[in-house]
């Protein structure tokens, strides 16, 4: 339980990023732990336990949106081919935590989720395409895109 | 500052909600459940007559959901140009066109889809909204009226951005009729230097 303590909560915040309900991410947490206590001895370094709780509690919340149906987008995701260029700054913006949450929270699980991977959670392109079978490209479009729409909602949100 | 920058400074800033104190104790019941897990019957299923009734029902269906799928894709499509023409800000148009090419860009090109994206890059909408759309449009490179619509995109558009998609898209389908919209942002003088230096490097490839 001591282990369960101590990572309950930042284990809670991902789930919740991915699942976006509270009662999923609480499942989720549990499920993770059960898990990861199961294979304990495939890990290697103890120190590493908190982001091998990390990937588990990922793959837990990818696994309930799975059965909820609710990564259907991910056989209409368009394989790109070619990589567009990425360039959207951010300078003419000023930056919340607040807003840049709220923004991340209302795009659509198919830029939400790829941009939390890899923004919040240090997923790089490659494991986020690797996580969801999709092509490094197509996950890497998918991001550009994910941010143009981000930016274009916090642009919306300053004018209001 | 970088979206990504941003976000790796105030890392712990994203993680401000705690697990509900009830869900500890929840927790340790499952933990000793699932320590000692009772034993459960497995039941066997008759497999053969479960699939004969699969492939029955199947065949019966399958030709009415080809048709229903049929009809919905269409509804779908019509729903989403819809939703493209009334979309009333930036991001809903972005989000449209995104969803549009996402759903039909494996298909054949379809005229409506087609027509409402002309009317995105015609209209004094967004650079974002645009670049999004020319992407889309070079999706369909041998469509005639594609080539022509980004030829005269090239020639009426002002925005730096989207003059830059779109000199990098003609370039790519080595459009010999852009010569001479490439010629007018050469020679205009509000056109940045920026600009004006990839449209004579394109007209003096298209020249070669």
């Amino acid at each position: 339980m001591q282990v369960y303590q101590m990572y309950k909560d930042m284990l809670y915040n991902v789930s919740f990023r991915v699942v976006k309900n509270e009662h999923d991410a609480q499942d989720t947490v549990h499920d993770a732990f059960i898990k990861a206590f199961q294979n304990i001895s495939k890990l290697e370094n103890d120190l590493n336990l908190g982001p091998w709780l990390k990937r588990i509690v990922v793959n837990c919340s990818l696994d309930v949106l799975r059965q909820k149906k609710k990564l259907g987008w991910l056989q209409e995701s368009y394989e790109f081919t070619d990589s567009e260029d990425e360039q959207d700054t951010y300078e003419d913006i000023t930056l919340k935590v607040e807003e840049v949450k709220k923004a991340i929270h209302h795009l659509k699980d198919k830029y939400r989720i790829i941009m939390v991977l890899y923004l919040i959670e240090d997923y790089s392109h490659k494991e986020i395409a690797k996580q969801l079978g999709l092509k490094e490209g197509t996950v890497r479009n998918q991001y550009i895109r994910g941010k143009r729409l981000l930016k274009q909602q916090l642009q919306n949100s300053v004018v209001l | 500052m970088s979206l990504e920058k941003f976000v790796k400074e105030h890392q712990d800033a994203f993680d401000d909600k705690t697990m509900p104190e009830t869900a500890s104790l929840d927790f340790e019941a499952r933990l000793k459940k699932e320590l000692h897990p009772k034993q459960t019957k497995v039941k066997r299923l008759n497999v053969i007559r479960y699939l004969s009734i699969a492939a029955s029902v199947a065949l019966l269906v399958t030709f009415g959901y080809w048709y229903q799928n049929r009809q919905e894709r269409i509804e779908k499509r019509d729903n989403l140009v819809l939703a493209l023409d009334e979309s009333d800000t930036n991001s809903s148009r972005l989000e449209a066109i995104y969803e549009i090419e996402d759903q039909f860009v494996n298909e054949k090109e379809d005229e409506k889809i087609l027509d409402a994206f002309f009317k995105i890059l015609k209209a004094n909408s967004d650079a974002n909204s645009k670049i999004a759309v020319i992407d889309a449009l070079l999706k369909f490179p041998d469509n005639v009226k594609v080539r022509s619509q980004l030829i005269d995109a090239l020639g009426t558009e002002t925005e730096p951005l989207v003059q830059l998609k779109l000199i990098k898209s003609v370039a790519t389908l080595r459009e010999q009729r852009a010569k001479a919209p490439l010629k007018k942002i050469i020679e205009d003088e509000e056109s940045l230097p920026l600009v004006k230096g990839n449209a004579s490097a394109l007209l003096a490839m298209l020249n070669q």
